[in-house]
C-alpha cells in the first residue's frame, strides 16, 4: 500500500492516532491467488445463518455454505454497482484523506460482495474473511456493497481473522443503504494476528425509520484503523454504534466514527469501552454532527477507556457539530485505572487482586460486549476478550453464559 | 396542554432575539486623538523601527527579528471552525501611539485628559475609584501603555507592574530571563507575529513570598483605524507570592475588521498562585457580521514550581472571531491548573475557545469548566486538550463543557481532546448541548416572573459556576455584559 502516494498521515487530523507505519512494509497490489486454509476452525456456523469465507480477499466456496437462493452474489467489479448506485449514497464522501482507504480498494477493482435484500425480507449473512498471504505479498481488499429494501432486516456478522502469516495487509471497504425501515444489524470482530495491519472503511446511509446497529470488537493486529460515516437522512432513523477494543503489546486500535444527523428525530447511541495493557495505544474519535434540518435529534456519546500499563495510552475525541437548538445532545469520556474503591470491595470480600483487577476489567468491557445479541457469537467474543485480557484462569468459570 | 401559549412563547422570543440583534455596542466610540502611527506594511524595517522607538536593547531587536523570520516561514492556521476573511497583513499598521504633547506623561494629571475621558467612559478606574475598588489600573491606548496606577503602593510591597516598554527599560534583566520561555517566538502564527511587532502591555514581577495587596488590571482599547494591536503581557509569580490579575478589552465600531494578536505568559514558581479573568468585550461587529475584531491570542502559563496555580477565567463577549485557547503547564508536582469560561457569540460571532492542560508532573491536577452560549448566525466551539504525560502519575483532570443555544440558526461544537500516557491518571470529560429548557422557562413565568428576567436567571444560573469564580470586581461587568448580549433571547 505504500506506493500508493494519496495515503493519510499522522499529520491528518483525523488520522493523528493511527499507527501507518506498517503498511510501508506492505506490498499494495492484491493477493490473486490464495492459499488453501487447511487445518483452520472456523468457529460453527451461526444458527440460521449463510456462510460466505474469503481467503485473502477471494471467495473460498470449500468453507463457504451460501445458500441457493441468496440475498447476496459475488460479482465482478465491473458488474457490480450500477443498481446499487442509486441506492448508496454519493455523498457521503469518497474525498479526502479520510476515505483515501476506500479509494485504494475500489482502485483494485476487487470483486464485490452485492447483498440486496428484497423489501420485507429477513436475511442472516457471515462473512468471515481469512487473512493467510504476509503484507510483502499483496493486499487483501474485501469489498461489501449493501441495500436493505423496504422494511427487510438483515443480520450480518463479518469476522476478520488470520492464518498463516502474522503480518498480513487487509483494506476492506463497505456501503451500505438502508431503506425505508429497514434494520441492520452488523456485528464485527476483528481478531487478526499480532502482526497484522487491518484497515476498514464503511459508510452508511439510513433511510426513514431505518436502523443501523453496529457492535464492533478488535482484539487484533498490529495495527488496526477503523473508519465509519454514517447518514441518518430519513426521518426518525436510527443509529447504534457500540465498541469494544483491546490493546495489547504494542497494538495500536483506532476507531473514527463520523454520524450525521440530516433528518429530524434520528437517534444515536454511541459507546466505546477500550482496554489498553503493556505498552498498548488505543484511540477512538467519535464525531456527532447535527445539521439545521435536523429537528428533535438525539445523541449520546459514551466513551471510556481503561489504562492498565506503564506504557499504554489512550486518546478519545467525543465531537459535537450542531447546528440546531431543537437538539439534545450529550457526550461523557472518561479515561484512567481501574477504581480503587471497587478494587478495595472486591479484595475485602477474599478475592485475589488477580482475580479482581480481572473481574473489574471484565465487567469495564462487558459495557460493550453484553450489547452484541447474538448469544453464540457473544460467547466466542467473551473467550477471546479473556483471552486478551491474558485472564482466562481468572476469569474461569465468569465468561461463558448461555 | 395546549401547545397555543407556547407558540406565543416562542414569537415573543423571537422577537426578543431580534431586540437582542439591534442591540448596540457600547464601547463604540472613537476617540479623537492625535497619534503618531506607522504606514501599513511589514518588513524587517518595521520591526527595527518599533524597537528602536520603544528604546530596547539589542538581545530584544534580535529576539524581535528572529521571530518574523520565522513567522516568514510559517501559514496561518486554518484547522480552526471558523470562517475567516483573509488578512492583509500588508495593509496593517503595526504600530499606533498617542502623540504625546511635549514629553511623556509623568503622571496622570499630565494623560491626554481626552484619553482618561475614554477610560472614563469605559468605566476604567483610573482616579478615585480606583482607590475605593482597590485595583492597580495599566490602560493601553492602541498600541501604547498610556498609564498606570498605585505603582507607588505597589512598589513598596515589592511588586513591579509597569507597562511592558517600562520593564525593558527598568528590569531588562527580568525581562530576557523569562520572555518567550512560555510562549516562544515560532509557537504559532500570531505568537510569532506578536513577537516580532508587540508593541506594549504588562508586566507583572511578584517577589517571592508576597501576595499583591490589591488586584492588577490592564484595559486594552484599539482606537486608531487600520491598526492592528499586539500586546505581550508577562507575569511571574516568584515562589510562595500570589497576585490576581484582570484584563478588560474594547474598540470602536468600524466597517472594518482589525486585528488583535496578543500574547500572555504567566510564570508560577513554587507554591506561587496567578489568578488571570479577562472580560473581553472587542467590537463584535454590526448585526450583518460587518466589522469587528479579530481576536487571535496565545495565552499559556507554566506551573513551574511544586504545589504552583494558575487559574484562567474568562467571559468572552466581543469579537467577530476569537482563536484563543488559554493554556496551563503543569510542571511542577502537584501543580493545579484551572480553567473557567463563559463565551457568548451572537449575530454572526465565530469563536473557537477553550483550554489546553498539560499534566507533566507527579499529582498535578485541572478543572475545566466551559459553557458556550450561541445566538443568532454565530457558531461557538470549544476546543479543549488535556494531556497526560507520562510522567503524571496520579494526576487527575475534570472537564465539563456546555452549550446553550438560543435560535435555530446558531450553532454550539464541542472538540475535545483527551490524550493519557500515564495509566494512574484519570480524566474525566462530560459536556452536554440544549437550548434553554422550556420547563424552566415555564416555571419562572408561571411564578410571574417576565420573559426577559427569567431568561436571565436561566442564563445566570448555567453560567453561575465560572462568573463567581471572577473577581468582585469584574463580576458586576461581567454579569451586565452577559445581559446584555443575552436578555430575553430564548431558543
Amino acid at each position: 500500500m505504500s506506493a500508493v502516494t494519496s495515503l493519510p498521515t499522522n499529520r491528518d487530523e483525523n488520522w493523528r492516532y493511527a499507527n501507518l507505519r506498517p503498511l510501508a512494509k506492505a506490498r499494495p497490489e492484491a493477493i490473486n491467488a490464495s492459499s488453501s486454509p487447511a487445518g483452520f476452525n472456523l468457529p460453527p456456523v451461526l444458527p440460521g445463518y449463510e456462510r460466505w469465507v474469503f481467503v485473502d480477499g477471494q471467495l473460498h466456496p470449500p468453507l463457504s455454505t451460501a445458500a441457493k437462493q441468496s440475498v447476496a452474489t459475488l460479482l465482478n467489479f465491473r458488474d457490480a454497482g450500477e443498481e446499487l448506485a442509486t441506492a448508496l449514497d454519493s455523498d457521503l464522501g469518497s474525498a479526502g484523506a479520510d476515505f483515501a482507504f476506500a479509494r485504494i480498494n475500489l482502485q483494485r477493482e476487487a470483486r464485490v460482495l452485492h447483498i440486496a435484500v428484497p423489501d420485507g425480507a429477513d436475511a442472516r449473512l457471515e462473512l468471515d474473511y481469512i487473512a493467510t498471504a504476509p503484507a510483502t505479498v499483496g493486499t487483501s481488499y474485501p469489498r461489501v456493497q449493501l441495500h436493505a429494501g423496504k422494511g427487510s432486516r438483515l443480520r450480518i456478522v463479518e469476522r476478520h481473522l488470520s492464518m498463516g502469516a502474522t503480518d498480513s495487509a487487509v483494506n476492506a471497504a463497505f456501503d451500505f443503504a438502508l431503506g425505508t425501515d429497514a434494520t441492520v444489524d452488523h456485528c464485527r470482530l476483528q481478531n487478526c494476528a499480532d502482526g497484522a495491519s487491518v484497515f476498514d472503511t464503511l459508510t452508511a446511509h439510513v433511510g426513514e425509520r431505518a436502523t443501523y446497529r453496529l457492535r464492533t470488537v478488535t482484539l487484533g493486529g498490529l495495527s488496526s484503523r477503523s473508519t465509519q460515516f454514517v447518514k441518518l437522512a430519513g426521518r426518525a432513523a436510527r443509529c447504534e454504534f457500540i465498541a469494544a477494543s483491546i490493546a495489547n503489546g504494542i497494538q495500536t486500535h483506532d476507531i473514527f466514527a463520523q454520524i450525521e444527523h440530516v433528518a429530524p428525530g434520528t437517534t444515536t447511541r454511541e459507546l466505546f469501552r477500550g482496554i489498553a495493557t503493556e505498552r498498548g495505544k488505543l484511540a477512538f474519535s467519535g464525531k456527532m454532527i447535527v445539521r439545521d434540518t435536523a429537528h428533535g435529534a438525539d445523541s449520546d456519546q459514551s466513551l471510556k477507556t481503561l489504562l492498565n500499563g506503564i506504557g499504554a495510552e489512550a486518546a478519545a475525541r467525543p465531537q459535537l457539530e450542531i447546528y440546531t437548538d431543537k437538539v439534545r445532545a450529550k457526550h461523557g469520556a472518561t479515561t484512567g485505572k481501574l477504581d480503587d474503591q471497587m478494587l478495595f470491595y472486591l479484595l475485602s470480600r477474599g478475592i485475589d487482586r488477580q482475580q479482581a483487577q480481572a473481574l473489574l476489567q471484565w465487567a469495564f468491557i462487558e459495557d460493550a460486549v453484553s450489547q452484541v445479541e447474538l448469544a453464540p457469537l457473544r460467547q466466542e467474543i467473551e473467550a477471546l476478550v479473556a483471552a486478551q485480557l491474558n485472564e482466562v484462569s481468572a476469569l474461569d468459570g465468569l465468561v461463558v453464559r448461555s | 396542554m395546549n401547545s397555543e401559549p407556547m407558540v406565543q412563547q416562542t414569537a415573543t422570543a423571537e422577537n426578543s432575539i431580534d431586540a437582542l440583534l439591534g442591540k448596540s455596542y457600547r464601547h463604540g466610540f472613537v476617540t479623537d486623538i492625535d497619534s503618531d502611527t506607522l504606514p501599513p506594511g511589514l518588513d524587517e524595517d518595521v520591526v527595527r523601527f518599533i524597537s528602536r522607538k520603544k528604546q530596547e536593547p539589542e538581545f530584544l531587536t534580535e529576539w524581535r527579528l528572529k521571530a518574523y523570520r520565522h513567522w516568514l516561514t510559517m501559514k496561518e492556521p486554518h484547522w480552526a471552525h471558523l470562517r475567516v476573511n483573509p488578512i492583509d497583513y500588508q495593509a496593517i499598521s503595526y504600530f499606533s501611539a498617542p502623540k504625546p504633547k511635549a514629553n511623556a506623561p509623568k503622571s496622570l494629571e499630565e494623560v491626554d485628559p481626552k484619553l482618561l475621558e475614554t477610560y472614563a467612559k469605559l468605566g476604567v478606574p483610573l482616579h478615585e475609584r480606583a482607590r475605593l475598588a482597590g485595583v492597580a489600573v495599566d490602560a493601553v491606548f492602541d498600541s501604547v501603555s498610556v498609564a498606570t496606577t498605585f505603582k507607588e503602593r505597589l512598589a513598596e510591597a515589592g511588586v513591579i507592574f509597569c507597562s511592558f516598554s517600562d520593564a525593558v527599560r527598568n528590569h531588562p534583566a527580568l525581562v530576557e530571563k523569562y520572555l518567550g520561555t512560555v510562549v516562544p517566538q515560532g509557537d504559532n502564527y500570531f505568537a510569532a507575529l506578536n513577537s516580532a511587532v508587540f508593541s506594549d502591555g504588562s508586566f507583572v514581577y511578584v517577589p517571592p513570598g508576597v501576595r499583591c495587596p490589591m488586584e492588577l488590571s490592564t484595559y486594552f482599547r484599539i482606537n486608531a483605524k487600520n491598526t492592528g494591536q499586539f500586546e505581550r503581557t508577562l507575569i511571574i509569580a516568584a515562589p510562595g507570592s500570589h497576585v490576581s490579575y484582570l484584563e478588560g478589552c474594547t474598540a470602536p465600531m468600524r466597517d472594518e475588521n482589525q486585528l488583535h494578536a496578543a500574547v500572555v505568559e504567566l510564570v508560577a514558581e513554587d507554591d506561587a498562585e496567578i489568578k488571570y479573568s479577562t472580560v473581553q468585550n472587542w467590537y463584535p461587529g454590526d448585526e450583518n457580521g460587518v466589522g469587528g475584531i479579530y481576536n487571535f491570542v496565545t495565552k499559556r502559563g507554566e506551573c513551574r514550581g511544586r504545589n504552583s496555580k494558575i487559574a484562567w477565567t474568562q467571559v468572552e463577549t466581543g469579537s467577530a472571531i476569537t482563536w484563543k485557547y488559554p493554556s496551563c503547564v503543569l510542571k511542577g508536582e502537584n501543580s493545579v491548573g484551572e480553567f473557567y469560561s463563559v463565551a457568548t457569540a451572537n449575530n454572526y460571532q465565530q469563536a473557537d475557545t477553550g483550554t489546553k492542560m498539560i499534566h507533566i508532573g507527579a499529582n498535578t491536577r485541572s478543572t475545566i469548566v466551559s459553557k458556550g452560549i450561541s445566538a443568532g448566525h454565530a457558531q461557538n466551539s470549544y476546543r479543549g486538550l488535556v494531556k497526560i504525560l507520562p510522567g503524571a502519575h496520579g494526576a487527575r483532570n475534570f472537564t465539563q463543557c456546555d452549550s446553550l443555544l438560543m435560535g435555530g440558526n446558531c450553532g454550539a461544537h464541542t472538540f475535545p481532546y483527551i490524550e493519557t500516557r500515564n495509566p494512574t491518571a484519570t480524566v474525566e470529560h462530560e459536556a452536554s448541548t440544549s437550548k434553554i429548557s422550556e420547563d424552566q422557562l415555564f416555571y419562572c413565568l408561571q411564578r410571574g416572573i417576565d420573559e426577559e428576567d427569567a431568561v436571565n436567571m436561566i442564563v445566570s444560573g448555567f453560567c453561575k459556576s465560572v462568573l463567581k469564580e471572577l473577581p468582585m470586581e469584574f463580576a458586576v461587568e461581567a454579569q451586565n455584559l452577559l445581559a446584555v448580549s443575552l436578555e430575553g433571547a430564548v431558543g
